[in-house]
């Protein structure tokens, strides 16, 4: 503290003040690194380190730079890998400020990129736009779909998306929606004989 | 609503990691009616938040939770603030607002 207030006391001749803290000298070096990228023109630079620049604004909570950074990425994606990493950003930059319905826009480009998943990841972040969309749905009061929703997650989800919701969330949200939107019938074939959902239900032996 | 079944705050806050589990132990907090639980929920989400996180600003809301609940050991502490991030809410670093 001592040294900062130092740093504050002697400002340069353009009374500008120095910046001393950690957080600072990690921004500098990610500003610069993309600065660096968009200089040489490197399009997988330039998205990396514009994703690295967002990851650091959303760690610090401010999410409107987060986004516009996360945003920049889109323009240097490659390949559909790359374009689920934007989304899935996007989405969980929207989730912390509960903007909804720009969850369920990100769910929805996600989910049209992943129309026939096949690899191990791509079965993992369709089971996360299932948990995440059900999660837009509840918060939206949309019990129906988010009860259709959360059956949909697959044992896949494992704890990958421990950051936005829990697998156990997903079992005790999933049995509650389903409960007081569906009848008897359509709760055993759906929910309790779903290949999918069964599996997160072991987790909630007390429902 | 009275708590029938006492939750295991440290089982269920083992499922989440990063912000989000700061923000579940926050809601935790909010809602329950146990000075006990409430208590234990804002502890747990200032070590969390001030160990595995960068957020100035949650860690600051955790702050004043605890002092609005009366909840010991979880004060502010500035030098964390102003070495791990900027404040986001306020219009200036918090080691500008501390000369002020």
């Amino acid at each position: 503290m001592q040294k900062e207030v130092a740093k504050f006391n002697a400002s340069d001749g353009d009374g500008l003040l120095q910046a001393v803290s950690e957080s600072d000298v990690l921004k500098k070096r990610l500003e610069a690194d993309l600065n660096a990228a968009k200089a040489n023109n490197i399009r997988e630079s330039i998205r990396q380190s514009s994703m690295d620049l967002g990851m650091y604004y959303f760690d610090r909570s401010d999410y409107v730079s987060a986004s516009k950074m996360f945003m920049r990425t889109r323009d240097h994606c490659s390949n559909n890998v790359q374009m689920l990493d934007f989304c899935i950003a996007v989405i969980k930059t929207y989730v912390l400020t509960q903007n909804w319905p720009m969850v369920s826009t990100y769910v929805g480009k996600a989910e049209g990129i992943l129309v026939d998943p096949k690899t191990d990841r791509q079965k993992q972040v369709q089971a996360q736009m299932h948990a995440v969309a059900g999660l837009a749905d509840l918060s939206l009061s949309r019990y129906r779909q988010a009860a259709m929703s959360f059956s949909k997650v697959g044992s896949e989800l494992g704890n990958s998306f421990d950051d936005v919701v829990a697998s156990i969330d997903v079992a005790r949200y999933g049995v509650l929606t389903a409960l007081a939107t569906h009848d008897r019938i359509a709760i055993r074939s759906q929910f309790l004989n779903s290949p999918t959902f069964s599996t997160h239900l072991e987790c909630i032996l007390e429902v | 609503m009275e708590e029938k079944t006492p939750l295991d705050l440290e089982s269920y806050s083992s499922n989440y990691r990063g912000q989000m589990k700061v923000l579940r132990l926050q809601q935790i907090a909010r809602t329950s009616s146990s000075h006990t639980l409430k208590s234990d929920a804002l502890r747990m989400a200032y070590t969390e938040v001030k160990n595995n996180t960068q957020n100035v600003d949650l860690f600051l809301k955790i702050c004043q939770m605890a002092k609005e609940a009366t909840v010991q050991g979880c004060e502010e502490d500035h030098p964390w603030c102003n070495n791990v991030g900027v404040s986001v809410s306020l219009s200036l670093p918090l080691y500008f607002q501390c000369q002020l």
